[in-house]
């Protein structure tokens, strides 16, 4: 399945790209093995560390096809898009 | 004489309001009463208190006999973080009812500063003046050389005659000519935006309000007060959304908005926007040169944008907020940053509210897109979507009440009036307040919270934090289940907040529990009712039922709680609120029973009101024939 994770702003500066597409050999898997597994082997160990820890400490919104994940176990599948953005608010 | 009550002393207030008459040039101070603190707290529940026991129903808003009321809360000046907004209350001249418009910056400290928790402004001055308040003394000056003049260049003049370190609230050319809603500027750019204040201090021939105060507020535990402050320092610093606010303000959540199915697009028509990368937070940063703050406020939320290209480059002004990119930008379909700052900048100097600017802008559009208005209608000029030409030269239209602009200076609902042929279908207003930039589909409560609000369509009314970035719990947004309650705690919430004069940013991202701003109020105060949670949660539950009294006297009833057709009817386009509509009836049957308000008519019932301490209140809707039998 392919899933494109977007990062935005510092996390976009911080990982050196806007977007990665992710080609992953499995019909869904969620965000926990997204954050543990797929992310660190693709950007770096220290890197999938610091963003999985970032979400755990709900630092950063983690957006999956426009809706706010409320946990790690929410399923990603073919053709969804995660979106990450530090914290803000405002409006 | 208002309020004729036993004092006690007060502490963290300045204790006394003053009341001003422009039409005899007079002015008295009377004693902040003892009962008003207890029962509103300050700030939005004075104005809200004063504006219903001053005004009789069926005041005209643009005559003598509105009051316009600026006040604050009782920890504007003490160090509280975030706490030193004024608000002013006012009958307004787009909606036709209550309303409260909230501003930053100084004025609001140097108000407390200069020895008033509140300044009742009424009647109608012969010619443009304005008032120069130095603590005790009020003086009637004449503004006849400042009128006309765009806001920065009044307040330039204004500070330079009275006192370099006055702060002012001026308006501009917009309210003189009484633009339905011309905003209230301060001199430090922050704006009372919306409903119209300006239009109201136009119309009593005021140009400014300069004001400026050497004494302290006086504490009931200093120690203590201290302490809490720290801790909420600790909080802010240790808040995640802290540091975006910092470095971006609310041009940090715009793209992340427009993901969730916010930030509307073509006069809320549609919700894609091509180009909408512009508005990543990482393609905004660069156009920071300079930030700031509001009096005691560690957040500092300000960025000034720098334009260096293109026709509108050679700008540096405030950046336009969230709303602002949305109404003046994608509304219109436009993604030329640059335009967005140049028109921003230029409602910033004519005066006028950018959200009611930008959606009654769009509104001309999509009349202009469907031939109900034609080319010779709106002056000649070529209203196509992206275009930020004629925005610009509708914006000057508008304030000016030139040609089409005198039209769309009265504020779409009023606008479609005087069209007709069908043209109300594309004005985007509730209760006579253009919506701010938030789709109702996308977020029930929030929508709901537009749909009920006393205000009107206004998103600073009860800003549904759970639904739009889960915070403090995550609530789905698209389900109508439960929303009425969701609704209601959160307006209630809002009006506790507001009438200890904290903003709003800082609250919805959880930076001032309210078990926090319960042991501030009580060591500012000393008044012993605040300690106690329930106690204020009662209190903001009783503004908002007096604010609804308030338009229930003025005629209000459930037939205003409503939203635009084109959310009724149309489902939301794109994920991830596809195929959604707002189901009004069913979410406002829910907010009246969460409300324990009449269901067929809106009203709150005399047990409620009674419940709420609102005795009097139930008696005069009672007198006044608001209750069905």
């Amino acid at each position: 399945m392919k899933v494109l994770v977007e990062f935005a702003w510092t996390l976009s500066e911080k990982v050196g790209r806007k977007y990665v597409w992710l080609d992953v050999k499995a019909e869904e898997l969620n965000l926990q093995e997204l954050f543990s597994r797929i992310l660190p082997s693709i950007l770096g160990e220290d890197l999938g560390k610091a963003l999985n820890e970032l979400f755990l400490n709900k630092e950063v919104f983690v957006v999956v096809n426009g809706v706010i994940a409320k946990d790690l176990a929410v399923k990603v599948k073919d053709g969804d898009k995660v979106f990450l953005q530090p914290v803000a608010s405002g409006g | 004489m208002p309020f004729p009550v036993v004092q006690h002393k007060l502490y963290a207030y300045a204790g006394r309001i003053l009341w001003i008459d422009l039409t005899s040039k007079s002015y008295s101070t009377t004693d902040t009463p003892s009962d008003l603190v207890k029962n509103y707290i300050g700030a939005r529940g004075f104005g809200t208190k004063i504006l219903w026991d001053q005004l009789r129903p069926g005041t005209d808003p643009l005559g003598p006999d509105n009051k316009i009321v600026f006040s604050v809360g009782p920890l504007a000046a003490t160090g509280v973080q975030s706490a030193s907004r004024f608000f002013v209350t006012f009958k307004s001249p787009l909606t036709g009812g209550y309303f409260r418009s909230v501003g930053g910056g100084q004025f609001g400290a140097e108000m407390k500063l200069a020895g008033y928790d509140a300044i009742v402004i009424g009647g109608r001055a012969e010619k443009p003046t304005y008032l120069w308040i130095h603590d005790d003394v009020v003086e009637f000056k004449d503004a006849s050389h400042v009128w006309g003049a765009m806001t920065t260049h009044a307040s330039e003049h204004l500070i330079e005659e009275t006192d370099r370190n006055a702060k002012l609230v001026v308006i501009g050319p917009a309210g003189e000519r009484l633009v339905k809603y011309a905003c209230i500027q301060t001199n430090d750019n922050r704006s009372a935006a919306r409903g119209g204040g300006g239009a109201v201090m136009g119309s009593k021939n005021l140009k400014a309000v300069v004001i400026r105060g050497s004494k302290k507020p006086e504490v009931f535990d200093r120690e203590e007060l201290n302490r809490l402050i720290k801790e909420q320092l600790d909080i802010y610093m240790k808040n995640p959304a802290f540091e975006g606010f910092r470095q971006l303000g609310t041009n940090s959540i715009i793209y992340l908005f427009y993901t969730l199915g916010h930030f509307p697009t073509y006069n809320f028509r549609q919700a894609e926007l091509e180009n909408v990368d512009v508005f990543r937070p990482e393609n905004l940063l660069p156009y920071v040169v300079k930030r700031g703050g509001c009096y005691a406020c560690a957040m500092g939320c300000w960025q000034f944008f720098r334009a260096v290209k293109g026709p509108f480059a050679g700008i540096i002004w405030d950046k336009p907020e969230y709303e602002t990119q949305c109404t003046l930008g994608s509304l219109i379909g436009i993604t030329q940053r640059e335009a967005i700052m140049y028109a921003n900048m230029l409602c910033d100097l004519y005066g006028l509210d950018t959200i009611s600017t930008g959606v009654t802008i769009a509104f001309a559009y999509e009349l202009y897109e469907k031939g109900i208005l034609t080319r010779r209608e709106v002056d000649g000029l070529d209203l196509r979507w992206g275009d930020p030409e004629p925005v610009i030269e509708l914006i000057r239209k508008i304030a000016l009440r030139e040609g089409v602009g005198n039209v769309l200076a009265e504020g779409v609902k009023r606008v479609a009036e005087i069209i007709g042929r069908g043209a109300e279908r594309y004005a985007m207003h509730v209760k006579g307040l253009e919506l701010a930039a938030y789709d109702p589909r996308a977020a029930k409560a929030h929508g709901l919270n537009f749909a009920t609000s006393n205000i009107g369509a206004s998103h600073m009314y009860g800003w549904s934090a759970p639904e739009i970035i889960g915070f403090p719990e995550k609530v789905d947004p698209l389900t109508a289940e439960g929303k009425g309650a969701l609704c209601k705690r959160l307006q209630d919430e809002m009006a506790i907040y507001e009438a200890a004069g904290i903003c709003q940013f800082p609250m919805s991202s959880g930076m001032v529990p309210l078990d926090l701003l319960s042991k501030m109020l009580y060591a500012a105060t000393g008044v012993e009712e605040f300690k106690k949670l329930e106690y204020l949660i009662a209190l903001g539950e009783r503004i908002v039922n007096l604010e609804r009294a308030f338009n229930v006297r003025e005629g209000f009833s459930r037939k205003d709680d409503v939203l635009p057709e084109r959310f009724l009817r149309e489902p939301y386009p794109r994920a991830p609120a596809r195929g959604q509509v707002f189901e009004l009836d069913k979410l406002l049957d829910e907010y009246y029973a969460a409300r324990r308000w009449d269901p067929k008519t809106g009203v709150p019932t005399r047990n409620k009101l009674e419940e709420l301490g609102l005795k009097d209140v139930a008696n005069e809707l009672e007198r006044l024939g608001k209750y069905i039998r």
